[in-house]
Protein backbone atom coordinates (compact mmCIF):
# COMPACT_ATOMS: atom_id res chain seq x y z
CA UNK A 1 0.00 0.00 0.00
CA UNK A 2 1.33 3.56 -0.66
CA UNK A 3 1.66 6.78 1.64
CA UNK A 4 -0.80 7.90 -0.57
CA UNK A 5 -3.35 5.10 0.08
CA UNK A 6 -2.88 5.14 3.85
CA UNK A 7 -3.06 8.29 4.27
CA UNK A 8 -5.83 9.14 2.43
CA UNK A 9 -7.97 6.56 0.64
CA UNK A 10 -8.81 5.55 4.02
CA UNK A 11 -10.57 9.09 4.46
CA UNK A 12 -12.78 9.02 1.14
CA UNK A 13 -15.57 6.90 2.76
CA UNK A 14 -15.84 8.88 6.10
CA UNK A 15 -15.79 11.95 4.31
CA UNK A 16 -18.11 10.69 1.60
CA UNK A 17 -20.95 10.51 4.68
CA UNK A 18 -19.77 13.45 6.80
CA UNK A 19 -17.83 11.45 9.31
CA UNK A 20 -14.32 12.94 9.21
CA UNK A 21 -13.49 15.33 11.74
CA UNK A 22 -10.75 17.05 13.40
CA UNK A 23 -7.42 16.63 12.17
CA UNK A 24 -8.23 14.06 9.34
CA UNK A 25 -10.75 16.14 8.05
CA UNK A 26 -8.59 18.99 7.75
CA UNK A 27 -5.53 17.11 6.15
CA UNK A 28 -8.41 15.65 3.45
CA UNK A 29 -9.75 18.79 2.56
CA UNK A 30 -6.51 20.36 1.94
CA UNK A 31 -5.24 16.97 0.29
CA UNK A 32 -9.06 17.72 -1.92
CA UNK A 33 -8.09 20.97 -2.95
CA UNK A 34 -4.54 20.23 -4.34
CA UNK A 35 -7.07 18.17 -7.19
CA UNK A 36 -5.93 14.97 -6.10
CA UNK A 37 -7.97 13.03 -9.15
CA UNK A 38 -7.71 9.50 -7.42
CA UNK A 39 -9.48 10.68 -4.32
CA UNK A 40 -11.96 12.85 -6.32
CA UNK A 41 -12.92 10.23 -8.42
CA UNK A 42 -13.18 7.71 -5.37
CA UNK A 43 -15.13 9.66 -3.37
CA UNK A 44 -17.83 10.38 -6.47
CA UNK A 45 -18.18 6.64 -6.71
CA UNK A 46 -18.61 6.25 -3.10
CA UNK A 47 -21.28 9.51 -2.60
CA UNK A 48 -23.23 7.74 -4.83
CA UNK A 49 -23.19 4.59 -2.54
CA UNK A 50 -23.86 6.26 0.53
CA UNK A 51 -26.87 8.01 -1.41
CA UNK A 52 -28.60 4.29 -2.10
CA UNK A 53 -28.42 3.36 1.95
CA UNK A 54 -31.78 4.39 2.20
CA UNK A 55 -33.47 1.72 -0.48
CA UNK A 56 -33.10 -0.86 2.36
CA UNK A 57 -35.10 1.61 5.17
CA UNK A 58 -39.18 1.16 5.37
CA UNK A 59 -40.73 3.03 2.57
CA UNK A 60 -42.94 5.37 3.57
CA UNK A 61 -45.49 7.55 1.64
CA UNK A 62 -45.82 11.36 2.61
CA UNK A 63 -49.32 12.99 3.26
CA UNK A 64 -51.16 13.84 -0.53
CA UNK A 65 -51.09 17.32 0.74
CA UNK A 66 -47.38 17.67 0.92
CA UNK A 67 -47.78 17.21 -2.77
CA UNK A 68 -50.38 19.84 -3.14
CA UNK A 69 -48.70 21.92 -0.41
CA UNK A 70 -45.43 21.98 -2.76
CA UNK A 71 -47.56 22.33 -5.85
CA UNK A 72 -48.94 25.25 -4.46
CA UNK A 73 -45.82 27.05 -2.95
CA UNK A 74 -44.23 26.26 -6.46
CA UNK A 75 -47.05 28.01 -8.16
CA UNK A 76 -46.90 31.14 -5.22
CA UNK A 77 -43.42 31.93 -5.84
CA UNK A 78 -43.73 31.85 -9.75
CA UNK A 79 -46.75 34.36 -9.35
CA UNK A 80 -44.78 36.54 -7.40
CA UNK A 81 -41.34 36.59 -9.16
CA UNK A 82 -43.36 36.78 -12.81
CA UNK A 83 -44.97 40.27 -11.43
CA UNK A 84 -42.02 41.60 -10.27
CA UNK A 85 -40.27 40.95 -13.54
CA UNK A 86 -43.28 42.23 -15.34
CA UNK A 87 -43.16 45.76 -13.18
CA UNK A 88 -39.95 46.13 -13.83
CA UNK A 89 -40.27 45.61 -17.19
CA UNK A 90 -43.37 47.62 -17.58
CA UNK A 91 -41.27 50.83 -15.89
CA UNK A 92 -38.56 50.87 -18.26
CA UNK A 93 -41.00 50.02 -21.32
CA UNK A 94 -43.78 53.00 -20.82
CA UNK A 95 -42.77 55.75 -19.77
CA UNK A 96 -44.99 58.88 -18.77
CA UNK A 97 -46.10 59.93 -22.37
CA UNK A 98 -48.45 56.43 -22.32
CA UNK A 99 -50.72 57.42 -19.18
CA UNK A 100 -53.12 55.50 -21.43
CA UNK A 101 -51.51 52.10 -20.03
CA UNK A 102 -51.43 52.65 -16.16
CA UNK A 103 -55.29 51.22 -15.43
CA UNK A 104 -54.70 48.11 -17.13
CA UNK A 105 -51.14 47.66 -14.91
CA UNK A 106 -53.11 48.82 -12.29
CA UNK A 107 -55.84 46.10 -12.84
CA UNK A 108 -53.52 43.51 -13.17
CA UNK A 109 -51.88 44.34 -9.82
CA UNK A 110 -55.36 44.11 -7.86
CA UNK A 111 -56.26 41.04 -9.05
CA UNK A 112 -52.73 39.47 -8.54
CA UNK A 113 -53.37 40.55 -4.71
CA UNK A 114 -57.30 38.96 -4.91
CA UNK A 115 -55.05 35.86 -6.37
CA UNK A 116 -52.86 36.41 -2.91
CA UNK A 117 -55.28 37.24 -0.23
CA UNK A 118 -57.33 33.72 -1.61
CA UNK A 119 -54.22 32.20 -1.21
CA UNK A 120 -53.79 33.53 2.37
CA UNK A 121 -57.44 32.07 2.98
CA UNK A 122 -56.18 28.71 1.53
CA UNK A 123 -53.00 28.59 3.97
CA UNK A 124 -55.31 29.46 6.54
CA UNK A 125 -56.84 25.80 5.72
CA UNK A 126 -53.11 24.30 7.07
CA UNK A 127 -50.52 25.44 4.43
CA UNK A 128 -47.38 26.41 4.72
CA UNK A 129 -46.94 28.55 8.55
CA UNK A 130 -44.43 30.42 6.67
CA UNK A 131 -45.80 31.39 3.91
CA UNK A 132 -48.77 32.11 5.31
CA UNK A 133 -47.60 34.18 8.18
CA UNK A 134 -45.77 35.96 4.80
CA UNK A 135 -49.15 36.70 3.44
CA UNK A 136 -51.33 38.20 6.50
CA UNK A 137 -48.14 40.37 6.95
CA UNK A 138 -48.37 41.71 3.12
CA UNK A 139 -52.05 42.00 3.98
CA UNK A 140 -51.53 44.12 6.72
CA UNK A 141 -49.23 46.35 5.22
CA UNK A 142 -52.14 47.00 2.26
CA UNK A 143 -54.01 48.09 5.20
CA UNK A 144 -51.80 50.01 6.23
CA UNK A 145 -51.43 51.34 2.61
CA UNK A 146 -48.44 50.25 1.49
CA UNK A 147 -48.01 50.17 -2.62
CA UNK A 148 -48.69 46.68 -4.24
CA UNK A 149 -45.29 46.65 -6.29
CA UNK A 150 -43.43 47.52 -2.47
CA UNK A 151 -45.43 44.47 -1.17
CA UNK A 152 -44.38 42.27 -3.90
CA UNK A 153 -40.85 43.43 -3.39
CA UNK A 154 -40.97 42.09 0.39
CA UNK A 155 -42.68 38.81 -0.72
CA UNK A 156 -39.47 38.10 -3.06
CA UNK A 157 -37.41 39.25 -0.63
CA UNK A 158 -38.64 37.40 2.64
CA UNK A 159 -38.48 34.66 -0.09
CA UNK A 160 -34.76 35.03 -0.85
CA UNK A 161 -34.18 35.41 3.02
CA UNK A 162 -35.34 31.79 3.00
CA UNK A 163 -33.29 30.43 0.71
CA UNK A 164 -30.05 31.87 2.58
CA UNK A 165 -31.22 30.24 5.56
CA UNK A 166 -31.35 27.14 3.94
CA UNK A 167 -28.09 27.64 2.22
CA UNK A 168 -26.31 27.84 5.46
CA UNK A 169 -27.81 24.66 6.68
CA UNK A 170 -26.74 22.60 3.99
CA UNK A 171 -23.06 24.26 5.12
CA UNK A 172 -20.45 21.34 6.09
CA UNK A 173 -19.81 22.48 10.18
CA UNK A 174 -22.90 24.49 11.43
CA UNK A 175 -22.82 25.69 14.99
CA UNK A 176 -26.12 26.17 17.06
CA UNK A 177 -26.59 28.12 19.72
CA UNK A 178 -29.88 28.28 21.33
CA UNK A 179 -30.97 31.46 22.46
CA UNK A 180 -34.04 30.91 25.99
CA UNK A 181 -36.72 33.51 26.81
CA UNK A 182 -35.98 35.35 29.89
CA UNK A 183 -37.99 36.75 32.91
CA UNK A 184 -39.64 39.52 31.04
CA UNK A 185 -40.25 36.72 28.16
CA UNK A 186 -40.39 33.38 29.05
CA UNK A 187 -41.80 31.93 26.76
CA UNK A 188 -39.42 33.69 23.94
CA UNK A 189 -37.29 31.21 21.74
CA UNK A 190 -34.27 32.27 19.40
CA UNK A 191 -31.41 29.89 17.73
CA UNK A 192 -28.63 31.65 16.15
CA UNK A 193 -27.38 28.95 13.01
CA UNK A 194 -23.14 29.72 12.34
CA UNK A 195 -21.70 29.08 9.99
CA UNK A 196 -17.75 29.60 11.03
CA UNK A 197 -16.90 29.12 7.12
CA UNK A 198 -18.67 31.94 5.47
CA UNK A 199 -18.81 33.78 8.93
CA UNK A 200 -22.67 33.98 8.50
CA UNK A 201 -25.11 33.36 10.85
CA UNK A 202 -29.09 33.13 10.35
CA UNK A 203 -31.04 34.32 13.56
CA UNK A 204 -34.26 32.65 13.72
CA UNK A 205 -36.48 34.10 16.37
CA UNK A 206 -39.89 33.06 18.01
CA UNK A 207 -42.48 34.73 20.84
CA UNK A 208 -40.82 37.79 20.65
CA UNK A 209 -43.56 40.74 21.88
CA UNK A 210 -44.01 43.54 19.14
CA UNK A 211 -41.11 46.44 20.12
CA UNK A 212 -42.53 49.14 22.12
CA UNK A 213 -43.70 52.00 20.15
CA UNK A 214 -40.94 53.59 18.40
CA UNK A 215 -38.10 50.94 19.79
CA UNK A 216 -36.02 48.41 17.17
CA UNK A 217 -35.15 44.47 18.85
CA UNK A 218 -31.31 44.37 18.25
CA UNK A 219 -28.76 41.81 18.39
CA UNK A 220 -25.75 41.80 21.12
CA UNK A 221 -22.72 39.21 21.68
CA UNK A 222 -20.47 40.20 24.02
CA UNK A 223 -16.95 38.55 23.84
CA UNK A 224 -14.07 39.32 26.18
CA UNK A 225 -16.57 41.37 28.50
CA UNK A 226 -17.13 43.59 25.44
CA UNK A 227 -20.75 44.42 23.79
CA UNK A 228 -20.77 44.22 20.30
CA UNK A 229 -23.70 45.49 18.58
CA UNK A 230 -24.65 42.42 15.97
CA UNK A 231 -27.85 43.40 14.02
CA UNK A 232 -30.83 45.13 14.14
CA UNK A 233 -33.49 43.56 13.86
CA UNK A 234 -36.12 45.70 13.31
CA UNK A 235 -38.25 43.42 10.75
CA UNK A 236 -39.48 42.03 13.63
CA UNK A 237 -41.94 45.21 14.38
CA UNK A 238 -43.13 45.04 10.88
CA UNK A 239 -43.49 41.48 9.94
CA UNK A 240 -44.46 39.81 12.76
CA UNK A 241 -43.22 37.77 16.22
CA UNK A 242 -41.51 34.69 14.27
CA UNK A 243 -38.81 36.02 11.87
CA UNK A 244 -35.40 34.60 10.48
CA UNK A 245 -31.77 37.08 9.92
CA UNK A 246 -29.03 36.65 8.37
CA UNK A 247 -26.58 38.27 10.80
CA UNK A 248 -22.81 39.49 9.35
CA UNK A 249 -20.10 40.40 12.00
CA UNK A 250 -17.82 42.96 10.86
CA UNK A 251 -14.78 41.16 12.15
CA UNK A 252 -14.00 37.94 12.01
CA UNK A 253 -14.90 35.57 14.92
CA UNK A 254 -14.94 32.20 16.24
CA UNK A 255 -18.38 30.76 17.87
CA UNK A 256 -16.53 29.36 20.82
CA UNK A 257 -15.98 32.62 22.17
CA UNK A 258 -19.28 33.87 22.10
CA UNK A 259 -19.50 34.51 26.20
CA UNK A 260 -23.23 36.11 25.86
CA UNK A 261 -25.68 36.62 23.13
CA UNK A 262 -28.93 38.69 23.94
CA UNK A 263 -31.57 40.34 22.39
CA UNK A 264 -33.00 44.04 23.65
CA UNK A 265 -35.33 46.69 22.38
CA UNK A 266 -33.19 50.09 21.63
CA UNK A 267 -34.70 53.36 20.60
CA UNK A 268 -32.33 53.28 17.28
CA UNK A 269 -29.41 51.35 15.92
CA UNK A 270 -26.97 53.91 17.19
CA UNK A 271 -26.80 52.95 20.71
CA UNK A 272 -23.23 51.30 21.86
CA UNK A 273 -24.54 49.98 25.07
CA UNK A 274 -27.61 47.43 25.61
CA UNK A 275 -30.07 48.49 28.02
CA UNK A 276 -31.04 46.28 31.00
CA UNK A 277 -34.26 44.46 30.01
CA UNK A 278 -33.29 40.85 27.92
CA UNK A 279 -35.70 39.63 25.84
CA UNK A 280 -33.75 36.28 24.84
CA UNK A 281 -30.84 34.88 26.09
CA UNK A 282 -27.46 32.92 25.70
CA UNK A 283 -24.61 32.47 28.45
CA UNK A 284 -21.39 30.30 27.99
CA UNK A 285 -21.36 27.78 30.31
CA UNK A 286 -17.89 27.47 31.96
CA UNK B 1 -7.37 -0.17 -2.09
CA UNK B 2 -8.05 1.52 -5.66
CA UNK B 3 -11.53 1.41 -6.46
CA UNK B 4 -11.08 3.42 -9.27
CA UNK B 5 -10.35 0.58 -11.57
CA UNK B 6 -12.65 -1.62 -10.26
CA UNK B 7 -15.54 0.74 -10.32
CA UNK B 8 -17.59 3.08 -12.52
CA UNK B 9 -20.64 4.49 -11.45
CA UNK B 10 -23.72 1.56 -12.39
CA UNK B 11 -25.00 2.26 -15.92
CA UNK B 12 -28.30 2.59 -15.80
CA UNK B 13 -27.81 5.52 -13.46
CA UNK B 14 -26.10 7.51 -15.80
CA UNK B 15 -29.46 6.80 -17.63
CA UNK B 16 -31.62 7.67 -15.08
CA UNK B 17 -29.58 10.94 -14.56
CA UNK B 18 -30.27 12.34 -18.01
CA UNK B 19 -34.15 12.25 -17.48
CA UNK B 20 -33.67 13.82 -14.25
CA UNK B 21 -31.55 16.86 -16.02
CA UNK B 22 -33.85 16.89 -18.68
CA UNK B 23 -36.34 17.62 -15.45
CA UNK B 24 -34.60 20.45 -14.60
CA UNK B 25 -33.95 22.14 -17.69
CA UNK B 26 -37.89 21.93 -18.08
CA UNK B 27 -38.10 22.90 -14.22
CA UNK B 28 -36.23 26.01 -15.80
CA UNK B 29 -38.41 26.22 -18.07
CA UNK B 30 -41.04 26.86 -15.84
CA UNK B 31 -42.49 23.83 -16.57
CA UNK B 32 -45.05 22.79 -13.45
CA UNK B 33 -45.39 19.21 -14.51
CA UNK B 34 -41.87 18.63 -14.21
CA UNK B 35 -41.67 19.45 -11.25
CA UNK B 36 -44.55 17.16 -9.98
CA UNK B 37 -42.88 14.49 -12.20
CA UNK B 38 -39.77 14.82 -10.04
CA UNK B 39 -41.69 14.49 -7.00
CA UNK B 40 -43.34 11.57 -7.91
CA UNK B 41 -40.24 10.10 -8.55
CA UNK B 42 -38.22 10.75 -5.33
CA UNK B 43 -40.43 11.94 -2.54
CA UNK B 44 -41.00 8.60 -1.20
CA UNK B 45 -37.18 7.53 -0.65
CA UNK B 46 -36.44 11.44 0.38
CA UNK B 47 -39.53 11.44 3.13
CA UNK B 48 -38.47 7.92 4.51
CA UNK B 49 -35.15 9.38 4.74
CA UNK B 50 -35.92 11.80 6.79
CA UNK B 51 -38.48 10.15 8.82
CA UNK B 52 -35.71 7.99 9.54
CA UNK B 53 -33.79 10.75 11.18
CA UNK B 54 -36.14 12.85 12.41
CA UNK B 55 -39.41 10.45 13.61
CA UNK B 56 -41.50 13.33 12.96
CA UNK B 57 -43.96 13.51 10.21
CA UNK B 58 -44.54 17.19 10.77
CA UNK B 59 -40.46 18.16 10.29
CA UNK B 60 -40.04 15.45 7.71
CA UNK B 61 -42.48 17.34 5.40
CA UNK B 62 -40.99 20.78 6.48
CA UNK B 63 -37.60 19.49 5.07
CA UNK B 64 -39.54 17.97 2.01
CA UNK B 65 -40.96 21.11 1.27
CA UNK B 66 -38.43 23.31 1.47
CA UNK B 67 -36.23 21.27 -0.71
CA UNK B 68 -38.31 21.00 -3.61
CA UNK B 69 -39.42 24.34 -3.95
CA UNK B 70 -35.66 24.94 -3.58
CA UNK B 71 -34.94 22.97 -6.62
CA UNK B 72 -38.24 24.47 -8.48
CA UNK B 73 -36.67 28.02 -7.62
CA UNK B 74 -33.02 26.96 -8.41
CA UNK B 75 -32.86 24.25 -10.51
CA UNK B 76 -29.71 24.91 -11.63
CA UNK B 77 -28.09 24.63 -8.21
CA UNK B 78 -27.16 21.05 -9.23
CA UNK B 79 -24.39 20.78 -11.13
CA UNK B 80 -23.67 17.51 -12.73
CA UNK B 81 -20.26 17.81 -12.98
CA UNK B 82 -20.05 16.63 -9.06
CA UNK B 83 -22.33 13.41 -9.38
CA UNK B 84 -25.99 12.11 -10.06
CA UNK B 85 -29.29 14.56 -9.39
CA UNK B 86 -30.09 11.82 -6.66
CA UNK B 87 -27.05 11.68 -4.75
CA UNK B 88 -27.04 15.14 -4.55
CA UNK B 89 -30.52 15.22 -3.40
CA UNK B 90 -30.17 12.55 -0.81
CA UNK B 91 -27.23 14.46 0.07
CA UNK B 92 -29.19 17.71 1.10
CA UNK B 93 -32.23 15.82 2.50
CA UNK B 94 -29.67 14.04 4.79
CA UNK B 95 -28.03 17.23 5.67
CA UNK B 96 -30.78 19.62 6.32
CA UNK B 97 -32.32 16.76 8.61
CA UNK B 98 -29.49 16.03 10.43
CA UNK B 99 -28.95 19.66 11.15
CA UNK B 100 -32.81 19.42 12.25
CA UNK B 101 -31.84 16.49 14.74
CA UNK B 102 -29.07 18.51 16.17
CA UNK B 103 -30.56 21.35 16.75
CA UNK B 104 -34.20 19.44 18.47
CA UNK B 105 -31.71 17.53 20.54
CA UNK B 106 -29.43 19.81 22.29
CA UNK B 107 -31.14 19.76 25.60
CA UNK B 108 -31.21 16.35 25.74
CA UNK B 109 -28.05 13.63 24.51
CA UNK B 110 -29.26 10.14 24.84
CA UNK B 111 -26.98 7.95 23.13
CA UNK B 112 -27.80 4.72 24.94
CA UNK B 113 -31.49 5.24 23.98
CA UNK B 114 -30.51 5.44 19.99
CA UNK B 115 -27.77 2.42 20.52
CA UNK B 116 -30.78 0.24 21.01
CA UNK B 117 -32.54 0.89 18.04
CA UNK B 118 -29.59 0.10 15.82
CA UNK B 119 -30.26 -2.01 13.39
CA UNK B 120 -30.68 -1.77 9.48
CA UNK B 121 -33.78 -3.21 7.99
CA UNK B 122 -32.83 -6.62 6.44
CA UNK B 123 -36.37 -7.87 6.12
CA UNK B 124 -37.65 -6.81 2.09
CA UNK B 125 -39.92 -4.67 3.02
CA UNK B 126 -42.68 -3.26 0.81
CA UNK B 127 -43.97 0.27 2.02
CA UNK B 128 -47.06 1.77 1.09
CA UNK B 129 -49.59 0.91 -2.24
CA UNK B 130 -46.88 3.09 -4.85
CA UNK B 131 -43.46 1.30 -5.93
CA UNK B 132 -40.75 3.20 -6.74
CA UNK B 133 -38.77 1.89 -9.40
CA UNK B 134 -35.22 3.28 -7.80
CA UNK B 135 -36.28 1.39 -4.58
CA UNK B 136 -36.83 -2.01 -6.72
CA UNK B 137 -33.91 -1.43 -8.49
CA UNK B 138 -31.52 -1.43 -5.72
CA UNK B 139 -32.78 -2.78 -2.72
CA UNK B 140 -31.89 -6.46 -3.11
CA UNK B 141 -28.03 -5.07 -4.17
CA UNK B 142 -27.41 -3.06 -1.11
CA UNK B 143 -29.45 -5.59 1.32
CA UNK B 144 -27.13 -7.91 -0.01
CA UNK B 145 -24.09 -5.74 0.83
CA UNK B 146 -25.43 -5.00 4.11
CA UNK B 147 -26.07 -8.04 4.93
CA UNK B 148 -22.11 -9.27 3.94
CA UNK B 149 -21.41 -6.50 6.73
CA UNK B 150 -20.37 -8.07 10.51
CA UNK B 151 -22.59 -5.95 13.54
CA UNK B 152 -20.20 -3.76 14.44
CA UNK B 153 -19.89 -2.63 10.85
CA UNK B 154 -23.31 -2.05 9.93
CA UNK B 155 -23.33 -0.12 13.92
CA UNK B 156 -20.95 2.21 12.70
CA UNK B 157 -22.41 2.48 9.50
CA UNK B 158 -25.90 3.56 11.15
CA UNK B 159 -24.21 5.81 13.92
CA UNK B 160 -22.79 7.87 10.85
CA UNK B 161 -25.47 7.73 8.32
CA UNK B 162 -28.62 7.82 9.64
CA UNK B 163 -27.76 9.42 13.55
CA UNK B 164 -25.38 12.28 12.00
CA UNK B 165 -22.35 11.17 13.99
CA UNK B 166 -18.66 11.74 13.27
CA UNK B 167 -16.02 9.55 13.65
CA UNK B 168 -15.12 10.46 16.85
CA UNK B 169 -18.03 10.53 17.96
CA UNK B 170 -18.94 7.12 17.23
CA UNK B 171 -15.60 6.17 18.84
CA UNK B 172 -16.30 7.73 22.01
CA UNK B 173 -19.82 6.25 22.01
CA UNK B 174 -18.85 2.67 21.34
CA UNK B 175 -15.27 3.17 23.07
CA UNK B 176 -12.90 2.49 20.56
CA UNK B 177 -9.92 4.66 18.46
CA UNK B 178 -10.76 6.70 16.22
CA UNK B 179 -8.90 4.27 13.47
CA UNK B 180 -11.13 1.28 14.09
CA UNK B 181 -14.41 3.72 13.12
CA UNK B 182 -12.84 5.13 10.60
CA UNK B 183 -11.41 1.60 9.09
CA UNK B 184 -15.05 0.20 9.50
CA UNK B 185 -16.56 3.08 7.77
CA UNK B 186 -14.19 2.35 4.84
CA UNK B 187 -14.56 -1.26 4.35
CA UNK B 188 -18.61 -0.65 5.55
CA UNK B 189 -18.85 1.62 2.04
CA UNK B 190 -16.37 0.10 -0.02
CA UNK B 191 -18.53 -3.26 0.33
CA UNK B 192 -21.35 -1.72 -0.56
CA UNK B 193 -19.93 0.29 -3.44
CA UNK B 194 -18.33 -2.84 -5.01
CA UNK B 195 -21.39 -5.23 -5.07
CA UNK B 196 -23.52 -2.13 -6.62
CA UNK B 197 -20.73 -2.54 -9.14
CA UNK B 198 -20.87 -5.96 -9.82
CA UNK B 199 -24.73 -6.08 -10.41
CA UNK B 200 -24.51 -3.84 -13.15
ZN1 LIG C 1 -5.65 11.46 -3.13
Amino acid sequence: MSSHDEKYSGSCAGYAIGALDGKDLQEFEAHLKEGCASCGSELSILKEASALLPVTIPQLNPSPELKERIEFSARLSQIVRKDIDKTEEEQVEQPDEHPDIKPAVKAKHSAIVMGMLIAMIVMLIGFSVYIYSLFRTLEDQKNAGVGTQALLVKAVEELERKNIILDVFNSRDLKLIQLHGTEFNPDGYGQLIWDPAAQTAVLHVDNLPQAAGGKVYILWVSINRQYLFAQQCSLITEWGAQNYFQIKFAKNIDANDFEEIFATQEFNDKVSYPSEQRYLFYKKVK
Amino acid sequence: MNLNNELAPPAESSGRNEEDILLLKRIGDRDELALTSLYDKYSKILYSLTMRILKSVDDAEGIIHDIFLEVWNKPNDYQSNKGSFFSWLMNMTRNRSLTRKRSRSMHKQSHMAELNSLSFHTETHHGGASSSSLIDEYRDSVLGAINKLNGEEQQVLILAYYEGYSQSEIGRIVNLPIDVIKFRIDDALRTISSQLQRRS
